[in-house]
């Protein structure tokens, strides 16, 4: 037990002595969080939209308004205005090619042409629309790139725009518009409304000791073994269980301060509303930083030097990341990309805190959240158990 | 003297590969006992053996009067100190730090205060690891050996890449550790090193033991003979060296008699040159040393 | 001298299995993850398109949700149960629901989608929009037809792998770079070079340059297995991609020489290249157009080479058009600056390892 408790000590003592230790443990998950909250919580909201649209009105002075109110709702909709979502520029007739090819070269995002009979087509559809015959509506053109997203969007957008467009014209011919009902429902949301935050959270505190039991477990052991300190200790009666539980409760303890630090930056700084005391995340928690542990001792086993161990885990990190859908869900993957994402203990890790911390129900079962991550642990130790002992021969 | 250690007919087998063939060591107390052999020759198999980091594949162990099958039991370990070669330690560990953990291994140890003051580094405590010299790491590597107040001492090229006062500082420690009546087993490189500590030599090449002594006893049966240098001026001609010594070699402008009678060759060297009219300088006496034997008994350089 | 030093960079180059992985397999690896996951979040891989499941008690609502739909760009699929309807947004199979009960519309969000429901949201208001239209007989006196600016095979995901390989190309050569010096100068190797006549700057170029025709090569590569893999249908300009690609490694070359500048210890080099890779993965205009970010985000995006390096790409692969002049400044800026940041910080490291 003072064994244990000698190991605990020193390791942590090592670690919270190492710059780099600090910066992987404290500073790069609050970092990481921080920056994706930074990027993604404002993305796509109302007043972040801004599209850049061109509006060409070639209806010329037809001595009618209908063409102009048009470029007037535009306008409404573009900036300064308060919830504008494009950036409208007007330009002049005979600019035609010029606009085309500035959405060519991706500087705007979409051209709108007023034709040259918008005027009197919206006259005579007014009209016959009165006296109860059917007519065809006037064809406002648009140019844009399908492939690229923001001139898709823009494209979605006015295209929905019309509808208002519309409205418009029927309200100023004095007809009475009834709107529906709408309500909103958020599927898989635990929490009223879960902002982006919630969402990456779990996600972070999944990263956070998978990076610990990478980089703090195995580029030391790979360390001890080479440096032949692992010998040293065996030259002595220690018990090496002695040393395995000393080390993985420093690498725990460790954890739990992470956890303990992101859910306190996250709660205070970042405003999160999920449920971060919940007992079954805590104890899921635990089981990760387990799982993540004895991945890192298996990785100290395979791999002989500490720098192939770091240079490596540092740039496998961010696939894995990724396909965890830790930053973005996933959707849609091919087959044998969808392999690696089963594979992942991390997606599975990632659902299971989603979960627990109430952002959102996990899309795979929970015994399988288990299982799998359950599977790698023991691997792992297996693989690590095995290694040590075919050293001692 | 108290036998510590016995060993005999140790073999060790890796795979079909016999990488001991039966090797036999006694180690008594109080003694420092020297084990010599160029690489591969199965001595670092031997000693991670008797450290209780391999198992042996058969022979007879007797530690302490028990006799021992495969692997040293750790109630052998409390009474073992080890210090490898090149000791690392975790980073930024405190020297008294890292004491305490290996104190904190052993039922019984000695005060982290006594075993800093038998090593000197008391002053440096509280240093970092990192920041000792080589000198000043090795004394903590001895001290995690010694924490446990052991009998036997295993060192392992103790000495490497330290400056000529670190070595002479480790030699006074070990031979300390002589003097409180502990057994020390050492392997080394330096052969300086070996025939200035070791109270017997063993010499072990191909796996097998091949021969064992105090050094002097080793140094007279193997060593050959002992030799005059010197060099002449004016340098003579062939004719005049023909009545000199039949034993005579040249290289160069120098010259080396090798002889089983000192005395008597040094008499006719004197007296040729009076005869010669040539005078002698840099007369020197060339004692063969433990490198001569090992080198006339393994037909290697140790450091290959 | 000069080529000896070359010949050996080379040879210490190909025996590094660590560097083999970094510079040709973690740019592919890469580009397979990223295109599938942003594809994957587009809908589709062909082109933007908002699939919204369905359910609605009146058969009258939902034909004339199947006939606004083609006029709003959207792609309505209907389903018979409501539970459908959550089953198909919890597969990815739609990205929103609406359930039509009573006269009332709800719509139905995936909170797993998280940032991407914005967009979903004011998509809403376009559909309410429209359906108000019809119920209270509003008749169209306006129509759009929509008119692609331009012909050809135009894929999202054609336009978002481009912008992937740019960050795999850019990664892997400042990890690669950092790396390899960062190693060099933990280890000493730099302060025995520095006791030699070789200049700083000469020694990072030779460094560099073998690095630089590897990960051209990979590059290569790289697009040839997305095409494979994405059916993009590039039509490449391979002398302007060679080009290109030339002055992008060299840039990211020369910011894994000038991040090895700041310390001497290779974990604190790999912390600045991490810091440095994952903001310019999140805040480069590859993952989300411009047009959906918040102003900051756009200012910083603007100022990060990634989003240009991109850019050019898409050029050089025939995705996107691009002035000549544009192409030719980010060209010559990348490569000098690339080349600059190498010798200059080559200097400065021996130098930094004299004192």
């Amino acid at each position: 037990m003072k064994i244990l408790w000698e190991f605990f000590k020193i390791h942590l003592f090592s670690d919270f002595r190492n710059r780099r230790s600090i910066f992987w443990v404290i500073i790069f998950p609050v970092l990481l969080l921080s920056l994706l909250i930074l990027t993604f919580s404002n993305l796509g909201v109302r007043g972040s939209l801004n599209f850049n649209v061109i509006v060409i009105d070639e209806s010329g002075d037809s001595g009618m308004i209908f063409s102009q109110k048009m470029v007037d709702i535009l306008k409404s909709l573009s900036f300064p205005n308060k919830d504008g979502v494009f950036n409208l520029t007007v330009m002049s007739q005979g600019d035609e090619s010029k606009a085309i090819k500035s959405i060519m070269y991706g500087e705007s995002d979409l051209l709108i042409i007023i034709p040259k009979n918008f005027d009197s087509q919206i006259a005579r559809e007014v009209l016959l629309q009165k006296i109860g015959f059917n007519s065809s509506p006037a064809t406002v053109e648009t140019y844009y790139l399908p492939n690229r997203a923001s001139s898709s969007l823009a494209q979605g957008l006015i295209e929905g725009f019309i509808g208002q467009f519309n409205i418009f014209f029927a309200k100023n011919f004095g007809q009475a518009v009834q709107p529906v009902k709408v309500k909103n429902k958020t599927l898989g949301g635990i929490i009223g409304s879960p902002s982006y935050t919630d969402f990456v959270t779990p996600g972070i505190l999944v990263i956070a000791p998978f990076t610990t039991g990478l980089l703090l477990v195995a580029p030391k052991l790979a360390m001890m073994r080479r440096n032949r300190i692992m010998k040293r200790y065996n030259s002595t009666p220690m018990n090496l269980l002695s040393f395995f539980f000393g080390f993985t409760f420093s690498r725990l303890l460790i954890m739990i301060l992470q956890y303990a630090g992101l859910a306190l930056f996250a709660f205070s700084v970042m405003k999160t509303q999920i449920n971060l005391f919940s007992p079954s995340a805590l104890i899921y928690y635990l089981f990760s930083c387990a799982v993540y542990t004895a991945i890192g001792f298996a990785v100290g086993y395979a791999v002989s030097g500490p720098v192939a161990v770091s240079a490596l885990s540092s740039v496998v990190n961010l696939p894995l990341e990724f396909l965890a859908g830790i930053f973005f869900p996933l959707f849609n993957l091919s087959w044998y990309i969808q392999i690696f994402v089963y594979a992942n203990p991390l997606w599975y890790a990632t659902n299971a805190m989603r979960q627990f911390l109430g952002v959102s129900i996990s899309p795979s079962p929970m015994w399988m959240n288990i299982f799998v991550p359950g599977l790698w642990l023991f691997a792992s130790l297996s693989f690590s158990l095995v290694k040590s002992l075919n050293e001692r021969r | 003297m108290e036998k510590i250690i016995e060993i005999h007919g140790l073999r060790k087998y890796y795979g079909k590969f016999e990488a001991l063939k039966g090797i036999d060591i006694e180690l008594y107390r109080g003694e420092i006992f020297g084990f010599l052999g160029p690489n591969g020759a199965g001595k670092t198999t031997t000693v991670e053996i008797l450290e209780g980091l391999r198992s042996s594949s058969n022979g007879e162990m007797i530690f302490f009067g028990e006799h021992i099958h495969g692997t040293i039991p750790s109630h052998i370990k409390e009474k073992i100190g080890v210090v490898l070669q090149e000791t690392h330690f975790l980073d930024h560990l405190k020297v008294r730090e890292i004491i305490e953990l290996f104190a904190s291994f052993f039922k019984n140890h000695l005060s982290i205060e006594k075993v800093m003051e038998l090593v000197q580094i008391k002053e440096k405590a509280g240093a970092y690891f990192d920041d000792l010299s080589g000198g000043q790491r090795q004394r903590v590597a001895i001290a995690t050996a010694i924490v446990n107040d052991p009998e036997i001492i295993f060192l392992d090229e103790p000495t490497v890449g330290l400056d000529p006062q670190s070595r002479e500082s480790i030699w006074t420690l070990i031979e300390n550790l002589k003097r409180e009546n502990k057994a020390v087993f050492l392997t080394t490189h330096y052969m300086d090193e070996a025939q200035r500590l070791s109270d017997r030599i063993s010499i072990i090449d191909a796996g097998k033991i091949i021969t064992e002594g105090t050094p002097f006893e080793l140094i007279n049966k193997y060593g050959g003979k002992s030799a005059v240098d010197f060099k002449c001026e004016p340098i003579p001609a062939d004719e005049t060296l023909k009545n000199l010594n039949e034993n005579l070699s040249k290289t160069d402008d120098h010259f080396r008699i090798k002889t089983d009678n000192l005395t008597k060759t040094l008499e006719d060297l004197v007296i040729w040159s009076k005869q010669s009219n040539i005078s002698l300088i840099n007369v020197s006496l060339v004692e063969p040393t433990l490198e001569d034997v090992f080198l006339s008994l393994t037909g290697r350089e140790l450091r290959n | 001298m000069p080529f000896e030093l070359l010949r050996k960079s080379f040879y210490m180059f190909i025996r590094d299995r660590q560097a083999i992985i970094m510079f040709f397999l973690l740019p592919i690896i890469m580009m397979i993850i990223l295109g599938f996951v942003i594809a994957g979040m587009s809908g589709s891989t062909t082109g933007v398109n908002v699939k919204i499941v369905t359910y609605s008690d009146s058969p009258e609502f939902a034909s004339l949700i199947s006939k606004e739909a083609s006029n709003i760009g959207l792609n309505f699929i209907f389903v018979k149960t409501p539970d459908d309807v959550e089953e198909l947004l919890k597969a990815g199979k739609a990205q929103m629901g609406l359930l039509i009960n009573k006269g009332v519309f709800t719509f139905v969000y995936d909170q797993s989608y998280g940032q991407y429901n914005n967009y979903l949201k004011d998509l809403q208001d376009i559909i309410a929009n429209n359906v108000n239209e019809y119920l209270s007989n509003v008749k169209s006196f306006i129509k759009i037809e929509p008119i692609p600016a331009k012909k050809g095979n135009l894929t999202v995901i054609g336009f978002v792998v481009p912008g992937v390989i740019a960050i795999a190309i850019m990664i892997a050569g400042i990890f690669g770079m950092a790396i390899v010096s960062g190693n060099y100068r933990q280890n000493g190797v730099l302060k025995r070079m520095n006791v030699t006549p070789v200049n700083g700057g000469y020694f990072f170029l030779s460094l560099s340059l073998i690095r630089f025709f590897s990960s051209l090569l990979s590059a290569i590569l790289t697009v040839l297995i997305s095409e494979i893999i994405f059916s993009t249908g590039y039509s490449i300009n391979w002398f302007y991609f060679i080009i290109f690609t030339s002055s992008g490694i060299l840039l990211s070359l020369g910011f894994g020489t000038i991040f090895s500048i700041f310390s001497r210890d290779l974990w604190t080099i790999l912390n600045l290249s991490t810091i440095f890779s994952i903001v310019m993965m999140l805040f480069s205009n590859v993952f989300f157009p411009y047009s959906i970010m918040p102003a900051y985000m756009r200012i910083i995006s603007s100022m990060l080479p990634i989003s240009y390096f991109a850019q050019g790409l898409r050029y050089v692969l025939g995705i996107e058009m691009m002035h000549t002049e544009n192409f030719l400044i980010i060209s010559t800026i990348f490569a000098f600056g690339g080349i600059t940041m190498i010798i200059l910080g080559g200097h400065l490291i021996f130098k930094l390892e004299k004192n």
